[in-house]
């Protein structure tokens, strides 16, 4: 079992790697009606899932979800919960893939095929979710440490650029008194959500956070959330910041940094989250290869068996690829995606909290 | 042991995506050609509609003062794209838009349309977002053509004087391509942009056009540039001239601040504009003793003064239903409707606003001499 810090680094990587692509844009949308509201709901909402989860999966040390639903409800039961969530997993961890095969062909290779791009992004993202759950957590920790810190000097340079327009930020904040919508609310809880890859992290990480964390993570989530949405209004304008396809990409391309190496910031934005993006969706395959090979009960869990189910998670984003022919498609599906994602979540920590009750009965 | 290694192979691995990850196609810096500025026009003769400057850089080993080479390709077309291709075809390297950093439209375009055009700029990725925007006179062509003796770098001297790294001017307004395009976008701001003036060997920029939403619809003199540019508060240092009991003082200020507190919930609804201002005498032209009463009347003399600039450029704008400093914005900041009530009241409001402007002058010294 690894220090239960690492139970946090899977949060944090969740909220960092969500800050450019799939939530900036739903929330951009709705910015003049239920956005900032949903934002403010979504982090006592996200907390009390995260409480609810971490209560629950405390009472089964070094479990993961499939053994937790073969102890405590009848077989056929493991099937219906796990199938859906090997598909959302699936989803969770391409999606931010073909996004940023996207960025990387429009804003740093143009001349590059997308097929390749993807290709050797595919070759890592495997790579890392084919390690065990320990190394996988290690890889997290010092990425982690090597790319935050930049993040964070970007965007906080960004609320201090001179043309930051604060009083497009503090229109947004007047119309904090629309209701929030279903939509928003999906999108910013996601933000939250790097908690539920601890049904198969549970294995190998203690899942008890201490009293610090309870505080951080609000704390770091809320401004996460609030700059993911603000920046962009206050960078582009609160009436332009939705006509860009981007809008991340393009308020990182405003900002000037005249004595620095690179004089577009946006190039090194871009790169930085590459690795963000693809340490996420490495660990959110991971898990899904882990709930993949549970459906088999009783084989003798080999290596061969994470390749086999890796490769056919690479062989669906390429489909995807195929079928995906423009921005609009993909960003269409990411929000499907957040949609159907908080339905589940919510399903899954109510499973969980079933469970937990049925075994302190027996 | 093993366990490193696999790490280590797959940090070298992340690493080496840095590789492909070059900004632009790959092509070695000799097979380029860098494109500094872009000049849209409106042709003089010709039934197309723009006619297009492109500014090339050649690269040369060494840097000196005066020593720039540098070739304008023009081409009349309808569209940049289109323009953009032709000029290409008649080049040996490939044209590099990476370090375009000046935009400018020519005046004749402006006065009929910069949106059209502008879309060009904006939905480039290569083109950066942070590129100066300027208005041309007599044209882009001009300008682009100006070849000052001071500088090293094909169109630095421009990039210096908006960059504010070099020459700081209380009459020189910088604004950049996505400032442009928001103000464009947003009801509560009217976009600006800065005048270059072509001359024999050097810029002359001291007046901004205060655009709408579709055109060029004013040129300010260069008095009420400095104040629209004091107001957005982009700028510290400033002259102020005034006059009093038959001399004329000139006061040089080291700090500026300007505010705008907004009362829409009043009965008359009006903007109070604060104007901060803290200053030297720099010049006197009578050789006036400077005692602590003459002290006191300049700075008074100068509240009035500015105040009455202030409220002048603003009601002349007003007049015009421009906002460049975007009292619209702080509208809709401060009032918590919808946003389709919010515009609708602007678009009511803004022609009957009352606008007053309160200026707190303080003089610090008299200079080094009484």
């Amino acid at each position: 079992m690894i220090n239960s810090r690492y139970y946090c680094y899977l949060i944090f990587l969740t909220m960092l790697s969500n800050v450019m692509v799939l939530v900036p844009n739903i929330l951009l949308q709705h910015r003049f009606d239920g956005a900032l509201t949903s934002s403010l709901l979504a982090v006592p909402i996200s907390m009390a899932f995260i409480y609810l989860f971490t209560k629950s999966i405390a009472r089964f040390p070094s479990l993961t979800l499939p053994e937790i639903l073969v102890k405590s409800f009848p077989n056929w039961f493991r099937f219906v919960v796990t199938l859906p969530l090997i598909i959302i997993w699936f989803w969770a961890g391409s999606l931010p893939l073909l996004a940023f095969t996207t960025i990387t062909k429009g804003f740093l290779n143009p001349e590059m095929s997308e097929y390749l791009i993807l290709g050797i992004y595919l070759f890592f993202v495997s790579y890392v979710a084919c390690m065990d759950h320990k190394k996988v957590m290690y890889t997290v920790e010092a990425i982690l440490f090597f790319v935050a810190p930049i993040i964070l000097f970007i965007l906080c340079r960004s609320i201090f650029e001179k043309n930051f327009s604060w009083e497009s930020v503090n229109d947004i904040i007047t119309h904090i008194e629309n209701r929030p919508d279903y939509d928003s609310l999906s999108a910013a809880t996601y933000i939250f959500t790097g908690y539920v890859n601890m049904i198969i992290f549970n294995k190998s990480v203690k899942s008890r956070l201490n009293v610090w964390y309870w505080i951080l993570i609000p704390l770091v989530g809320t401004a996460i959330l609030l700059t993911s949405f603000l920046i962009p209004v206050g960078l582009l304008g609160r009436y332009a910041v939705t006509d860009f396809v981007f809008p991340w990409v393009t308020a990182t391309d405003t900002l000037r940094l005249e004595y620095f190496f690179l004089e577009r910031v946006m190039l090194v934005f871009i790169m930085l989250y590459l690795f963000l993006v693809l340490l996420h969706s490495a660990v959110v395959w991971h898990v899904g290869v882990g709930l993949f090979k549970s459906l088999w009960k009783n084989k003798q869990k080999t290596k061969r068996y994470d390749f086999g189910i890796i490769i056919l998670f690479c062989m669906g984003v390429l489909v995807m690829r195929k079928y995906l022919s423009d921005v609009y498609m993909g960003q269409a599906l990411s929000a499907w995606f957040i949609r159907i994602r908080f339905v589940v979540e919510a399903v899954l920590v109510g499973t969980l909290l079933l469970a937990a009750r049925r075994q302190t009965k027996a | 042991m093993k366990k490193s290694v696999r790490f280590s192979s797959l940090m070298i691995g992340l690493l080496s995506l840095f590789v492909f990850a070059e900004g632009c196609e790959f092509k070695d810096i000799d097979k380029r050609f860098f494109v500094v500025g872009i000049g849209v026009d409106k042709p003089e003769n010709s039934t197309k509609k723009y006619r297009i400057t492109l500014k090339m850089a050649i690269p040369s080993g060494s840097i000196r003062m005066g020593s720039e080479s540098f070739q304008n390709f023009t081409q009349n077309a309808d569209s940049i794209t289109e323009a953009v291709q032709l000029i290409k075809s008649r080049l040996d390297k490939e044209a590099d838009f990476g370090h375009t950093k000046v935009l400018i439209f020519g005046q004749q375009l402006i006065k009929e349309d910069y949106v059209h055009p502008m879309d060009w700029f904006i939905r480039q990725r290569f083109i950066q977002k942070v590129a100066f925007m300027a208005i041309g006179k007599p044209s882009a062509h001009d300008v682009l053509e100006v070849q000052p003796k001071y500088e090293r770098l094909p169109s630095n001297a421009l990039f210096m004087t908006f960059g504010q790294v070099g020459v700081e001017s209380q009459y020189i307004v910088t604004e950049d391509l996505y400032d442009v395009y928001r103000n464009n976008k947003d009801p509560g701001v009217t976009p600006i942009m800065p005048v270059i003036e072509a001359k024999q060997d050097h810029f002359q920029i001291n007046t901004i056009g205060v655009l709408d939403r579709q055109k060029l619809v004013s040129v300010l003199s260069p008095n009420e540039t400095r104040i629209i540019n004091m107001l957005r508060a982009r700028i510290r240092k400033g002259d102020f001239q005034v006059s009093i009991k038959g001399d004329t003082f000139m006061v040089h200020t080291d700090e500026l601040s300007a505010n705008k507190k907004a009362y829409f919930a009043a009965t008359k609804p009006y903007v109070d504009i604060n104007v901060n201002i803290q200053g030297v005498i720099e010049e006197t032209q009578q050789n006036t003793r400077i005692t602590e009463t003459v002290l006191r009347q300049v700075q008074t003399a100068l509240e009035k003064k500015v105040s009455h600039d202030v409220e002048d450029v603003l009601k002349k704008l007003q007049q015009q239903n421009l906002d460049p400093i975007g009292i619209g914005l702080t509208y809709s900041a401060s009032t918590w409707d919808r946003k389709d009530v919010e515009e609708e009241n602007w678009k009511k409001l803004y022609p009957k606003l009352d606008i007053t402007a309160h200026t707190h002058v303080r003089i610090n010294s008299p200079g080094e001499i009484q």
